[in-house]
């Protein structure tokens, strides 16, 4: 059920609605005598962020909320495609020269996320799938329990931001356990390196993609090239937008299918598995403590659960079977003093193992379920 | 010039998408609940997190064989009845089919040690014993998706004489084509490890899998195209009740997860014969029945040739290929797809019941 709205939901709701029509309307007005003109530096982006920040507190949470998210996200991305776009062609600059220039931004923004990756920060780059399937990632890690290390570089493990976090890390690693928490310090210690390792599979996955993105600048080049040299013309954003997917998901089809990205996927995997691992033993180490289950201990209940449903399964065929048996015996003992049935040619079971015993012939009802 | 655009042609699409936008918040907003599942149906069997339903069509069956579908563990089975008129199940029924279908619902923590001996030889085979009971019949029509058709081939070949005919759709059968990207990822991980760890494999992490398989159109494009038909509530609807589907995936449960990643994609030991579910060993040449296999060309998830692989792999005489031109999960909801494969599986049946 959707609940019911307040006053005040409903006043901030139309305020915020008002807002941006207006904010459109007037964009529309662009041209008129009185008018002026857009700025050469439109914010169109941080418009719809702002938007939807106003807006979004009043919608539902749920499967609709979370898929307008990712389309404001997609917005966004669109927004700030508009925004190159428009500045360069503002500044008189020709159609060609234009997307030039997006698509030199593009190539700047996904080598700086390499760079970035390699000084221990991240930086999201919108046109890239990297910040999508890095949001993915973090719902994987959330479900898992490890929000704590969502954060990239520096801020997963709640260090200063420096450019050498790795350095200072290795560090800690290496400073040698000794005296009456020797065997906790060296406990930590492992856990930590856990972790480093999953930080560096981590950041080797979003280079890969990073690169790829490198890759796909260069394949939408020569598509670009392409298109001029057999006369066809792109003639608008969404154009633009849906030639630039088409590029990517081809370049990144191949990608996918190599070597390379085996290792770096299965490698994130395998790496976070590795350190969760860890954790829960150091969790299990905790609730022991406390006089708490551990998750080995419910693990083998659950186990010893799972047994006795398989026990159950068989011992109701076996009473199953003898009971046929019982019938077909009584059935014999009870018939005329003729011909007795051998018991071996009793007919095949068909009786179900069901906790609702089924009908000899199932009505069949026509109200909805 | 390839790009035509003049600043005011730009400002124009921003202005026309931005109103789309704004419009569509508050159509999202009327929305209300979104149901799933449209067909009338009974649950006529329990056990544990299982349902077994039967669905009640607006005529009488007249194939007196009944058919049990086997959906993947993998996302909910109601894809197969997703609205009222983009709904296998009643494509099925209206082609004369007294239609079952298992809901294997939401494993939780107790159920991570279910294997899959647990699942076909138990949870499965009680529901085909119960059809079967009910309707007076030796054998029944199964028809198996996806991950579910690779069930029905491994219950088909452990008891043959249970299963009257088998439908397998969009079903993998040789696990390392060149072009299947999920095997090829998953040879990388170390299954044992992920499931040691986790117990059951949470949902969102085969979420984030099946959106790696073409990022850029189901985390991008996607919702951009999402903005043009918004303004109509109707098609709004539509599209957040398949989202909510998609983002609907139970965990897996753990030593199954473990034996199917580890013996089907990463071993492909299905047609080499090797796979060892309880005590049986399976023999796809124990597969006698008549085979009609559906596949998607335009499959993604299961490449048209893990499917094909079927022909020639059984022990059945009689075997039809099924290609439907569209996708994994447009088999199920085209529109294309709701006139000519329910039909056809159907008249299939019927023929040889």
């Amino acid at each position: 059920m959707i609940p019911a709205w307040s006053d005040d939901m409903m006043k901030n709701w139309s305020d915020a609605q008002k807002r941006y029509w207006d904010a459109w309307a007037d964009l529309s007005k662009m041209g008129q005598p009185g008018i002026a003109a857009q700025p050469a530096m439109p914010d169109w982006t941080q418009g719809l962020d702002q938007w939807w920040k106003a807006v979004s507190p009043h919608t539902v949470p749920g499967a609709s909320t979370d898929a307008f998210q990712r389309m404001v996200d997609m917005g966004k991305v669109y927004m700030n495609l508009a925004e190159s776009t428009y500045k360069v062609r503002q500044a008189g600059a020709t159609g060609a020269e234009a997307i030039e220039a997006w698509m030199n931004s593009m190539e700047s923004g996904f080598q700086s996320c390499c760079a970035n990756l390699d000084a221990g920060k991240f930086s999201a780059h919108g046109f890239g799938a990297g910040q999508a399937l890095l949001d993915s990632w973090q719902r994987v890690t959330k479900s898992l329990g490890m929000e704590a290390f969502q954060k990239m570089g520096a801020g997963g493990f709640q260090m200063p931001m420096s450019q050498n976090w790795q350095e200072q890390l290795d560090k800690l690693l290496g400073t040698p356990a000794i005296g009456y928490n020797r065997e906790s310090q060296e406990r930590l210690q492992a856990l930590t390196q856990l972790g480093a390792n999953y930080q560096e599979a981590l950041d080797d996955y979003l280079k890969a993609f990073a690169k790829q993105g490198l890759e796909s600048v260069n394949a939408l080049r020569a598509r670009v090239a392409s298109l001029r040299e057999e006369g066809k013309s792109i003639s608008s954003l969404r154009e633009l937008y849906d030639l630039w997917v088409d590029v990517n998901e081809e370049v990144y089809g191949k990608f996918a299918m190599t070597d390379e990205y085996q290792v770096v996927y299965g490698d994130l995997v395998n790496a976070l598995m590795a350190f969760k691992q860890g954790v829960n033993a150091e969790m299990d180490s905790i609730y022991e403590a406390a006089n708490l289950p551990t998750r080995k201990e419910l693990n083998a209940a659950f186990q010893k659960q799972q047994e006795a449903r398989r026990e159950i399964r068989a011992l109701r065929q076996q009473v199953q079977e003898l009971s046929r048996k019982l019938d077909a015996l009584s059935a014999v003992a009870s018939a005329p003093a003729a011909a007795p049935a051998p018991v071996a040619e009793v007919a095949p079971a068909t009786e179900p193992v069901a906790e609702a015993a089924p009908p000899a012939k199932p009505a069949r009802r026509s109200k909805k379920a | 010039m390839p790009f035509q655009m003049r600043p005011d042609a730009i400002l124009s699409e921003v202005k026309t998408f931005n109103e789309k936008l704004a419009q569509g918040v508050t159509n999202l907003m009327e929305v209300g609940e979104i149901s799933s599942g449209v067909t009338p149906f009974e649950v006529v069997y329990t056990e544990d997190k299982l349902k077994l339903l039967r669905y009640v069509g607006e005529k009488e069956p007249t194939n007196t064989v009944p058919m049990l579908i086997v959906y993947a563990l993998v996302n909910r089975p109601y894809m197969t009845d997703i609205q009222e008129d983009r709904s296998t199940v009643k494509g099925l029924l209206d082609a004369g089919q007294d239609v079952y279908l298992i809901d294997w619902g939401y494993p939780d923590a107790s159920d991570r040690y279910l294997m899959m001996d647990d699942y076909l030889n138990g949870y499965l085979d009680n529901c085909v014993d119960f059809i079967r009971a009910s309707h007076g019949v030796d054998a029944i029509n199964l028809l198996g998706i996806c991950q579910g058709g690779a069930f029905s081939l491994c219950y088909s070949a452990m008891h043959p004489e249970k299963v009257k005919n088998l439908v397998t759709m969009v079903t993998p059968v040789d696990y390392q084509t060149p072009d299947n990207m999920l095997s090829h990822w998953v040879q990388n991980i170390d299954i044992d490890l992920l499931v040691d760890t986790t117990g059951n494999i949470p949902g969102e992490m085969l979420n984030w899998t099946f959106l790696n398989l073409k990022p850029y159109q189901l985390m991008g494009q996607k919702y951009l195209g999402m903005v043009d038909m918004m303004g109509d509530a109707k098609t709004l609807k539509n599209f957040m009740r398949m989202e909510k589907w998609i983002f609907d995936s139970p965990d897996q449960a753990g030593e199954t997860f473990r034996q199917f990643i580890k013996d089907f994609f990463q071993q492909n030991k299905l047609l080499k014969g090797e796979v060892q579910i309880g005590k049986y060993t399976i023999d796809l040449k124990n597969v006698t029945m008549p085979i009609l296999n559906v596949f998607a060309e335009q499959d993604h998830l299961v490449p048209p040739d893990a499917s094909r692989a079927l022909n020639g792999a059984t022990g059945s005489s009689d075997y039809t290929e099924l290609s439907f031109k569209g996708g994994h999960i447009g088999i199920y909801v085209s529109g294309k797809a709701q006139k000519t494969i329910p039909p056809a599986i159907g008249e299939w049946l019927t023929k040889r019941s």
